[in-house]
């Protein structure tokens, strides 16, 4: 029953932290989509330039807004940020609190189990000393090994098509905070050469 | 408890009653939830919810002892705990209403949830103290491994409980065959498997059911119950007749079953009651007790039909105060 239970504490450990140190691996990369896109000329332009709105990228930052019903948050000095991905609304921020009481928890929860493990009675210590090592270095390492877990396989390519290229060349990118769609600006001598390139 | 050794076994017969009676209402009400979950949950705790706390409170009081004795800070321990956490999680909802709330909600469930595993395990830790003892060392790192869970997800337990709170009336069933009829533990330990496996047919068919849809507040305070805010990924077919299904079987237990093997008496006989047993005011307050109750359930009927919502959400935050005498009770019995 007892080395049961210490399985058993071992594994919810175990499926505890996994969920932590995933935060290392990168995000995974979005599926293709439809978005807007205009071709501008500008004539006094020095280059093209691609115009691409911040919400168009894989993630962004951008300040929680306070909820104004509750004056005693609104008094919070610290600005909390929240991820954004491209189609769904990002969950609320995890308190920060909470995982230190979390951490304080999975502590006590250690420390108690190897005191008990070690001192219980009429049983020889070595044993529980061993169980103790075993959940503790496993514990260590499955951190290590999921913390430097690969980031998930990109979506399977599709064959590449080889299409005629327009235009070859720089661009300056240059990234907005307002805007729906991406902008193309093309300097008048560029938008000549592709003109020019595809008689 | 000190009542422990009153009762002798009955009979020696192989239970296979009590198995096919376990048997047959865990089928019926499988059918029954997989179904017409929504009309079923309602019907069942429409009926069955004040009577399976009588009958509930009336069995407890038939085994509690006459006199606290030694155990005095135990079920001191118990009463504050079962009237402060019941309190304090009726207390949520309305204080998170108010504009001037600070906490956020899983805060605060968290918090609620740290507090009752610590309040079971202290009562663990008191009952392997007492005789006969046990070793409840392990009880502390077990109790501070799922408050680490708790904060990390706080909401995590409260749902557990609700599922996990209608086997308790089987653990007890269990524990009272054990002390009055242990020769039918061996059948009714093999038709538990019942209700695993009639869990197991309800996800097979509903996990992927498509969702009871209904704009009604009776039908979404129901959902909502069985969790289906958190366990998004299932189809809340499924979670509102897993949780009917647990509740009726739940409710068969304390109405038949343990009433039929567990009571000494007939109900309304207070002799086998040993705190009415000490006689004078004793035995008045337990007669007032049972008919206050018998009141009560008279009362939540009536409130059931006029406005079935309201009372069916007020019924399962008081209710939280039987789930956590529970706790107490099963730990005198092991």
């Amino acid at each position: 029953m007892r080395y049961t239970l210490t399985v058993v504490l071992a594994a919810f450990g175990l499926s505890l932290l996994p969920v932590q140190v995933r935060a290392d691996v990168p995000p995974p990369v979005p599926a293709p989509k439809d978005v807007k896109f205009t071709i501008e000329v500008d004539e006094k332009a020095k280059g093209p330039k691609l115009i691409l709105p911040v919400g168009m990228t894989r993630a962004q930052f951008r300040p929680r807004p306070v909820p104004k019903a509750n004056p005693a948050k609104e008094k919070e000095p610290v600005a909390m940020l929240e991820i954004e991905g491209d189609d769904e609304v990002a969950p609320a921020p995890r308190n920060p609190n909470h995982l230190m009481i979390a951490g304080i928890g999975m502590t006590l929860a250690l420390g108690f189990g190897g005191v008990w493990l070690v001192r219980r009675p009429g049983r020889g210590g070595s044993r529980g000393l061993v169980l103790l090592l075993v959940a503790g270095v496993t514990l260590a390492a499955t951190t290590v090994v999921w913390a430097n877990a690969p980031a998930p396989p990109p979506p399977p390519k599709k064959d590449k098509i080889v299409l005629p290229v327009a235009f070859e060349g720089n661009v300056n990118l240059e990234v907005v905070v307002a805007g729906d769609s991406i902008r193309l600006i093309l300097d008048k001598e560029t938008l000549e050469k592709i003109k020019k390139d595809h008689k | 408890m000190s009542t422990a050794a009153l009762d002798q076994p009955r009979t020696l017969s192989s239970g296979l009653p009590l198995a096919s009676g376990l048997i047959a209402l865990a089928i019926s009400a499988a059918v029954l939830a997989g179904r017409m979950p929504i009309a079923f949950s309602i019907a069942t705790v429409f009926l069955f919810a004040g009577p399976h706390n009588w009958l509930e409170a009336r069995y407890i009081l038939g085994r509690l002892p006459a006199r606290a004795g030694k155990l005095w800070s135990f079920f001191t321990v118990s009463l504050v705990g079962i009237v402060g956490l019941t309190a304090a999680f009726a207390y949520i909802p309305s204080y998170l209403g108010r504009p001037s709330a600070i906490l956020e909600a899983d805060s605060l469930y968290a918090g609620w949830n740290t507090a009752f595993l610590l309040w079971a395990a202290t009562l663990v830790w008191m009952r392997s103290r007492t005789n006969p003892r046990f070793d409840g060392g392990w009880v502390w790192p077990l109790a501070f491994l799922l408050i680490a869970g708790v904060w990390l997800r706080p909401f995590a337990l409260s749902v557990a409980l609700v599922y996990l709170h209608p086997l308790m009336a089987l653990w007890l069933l269990d524990r009272e065959l054990r002390r009055s009829h242990p020769a039918w533990r061996p059948a009714y330990h093999a038709c538990l498997l019942a209700i695993p496996l009639l869990m197991g047919l309800l996800f097979w068919r509903l996990h992927d059911a498509l969702p009871l849809i209904s704009d009604d507040p009776v039908s979404l305070a129901i959902a909502q119950h069985a969790g289906d805010w958190y366990l998004t990924g299932i189809s809340n077919h499924f979670l509102v007749a897993a949780h009917t299904f647990l509740e009726t079987v739940h409710y068969g237990v304390w109405i038949i079953l343990i009433p039929l093997v567990g009571y000494r008496s007939k109900p309304w006989q207070l002799d086998t009651i040993p705190v009415a047993r000490r006689g004078g005011g004793w035995r008045t307050g337990v007669i007032a007790l049972l008919l206050i109750g018998l009141l009560l359930v008279s009362v939540l009927w009536v409130c059931f039909a006029l406005d079935y919502g309201t009372t069916r959400y007020v019924y399962f935050v008081v209710a939280l105060l039987h789930v956590l005498a529970e706790g107490p009770f099963l730990l005198r019995m092991i």
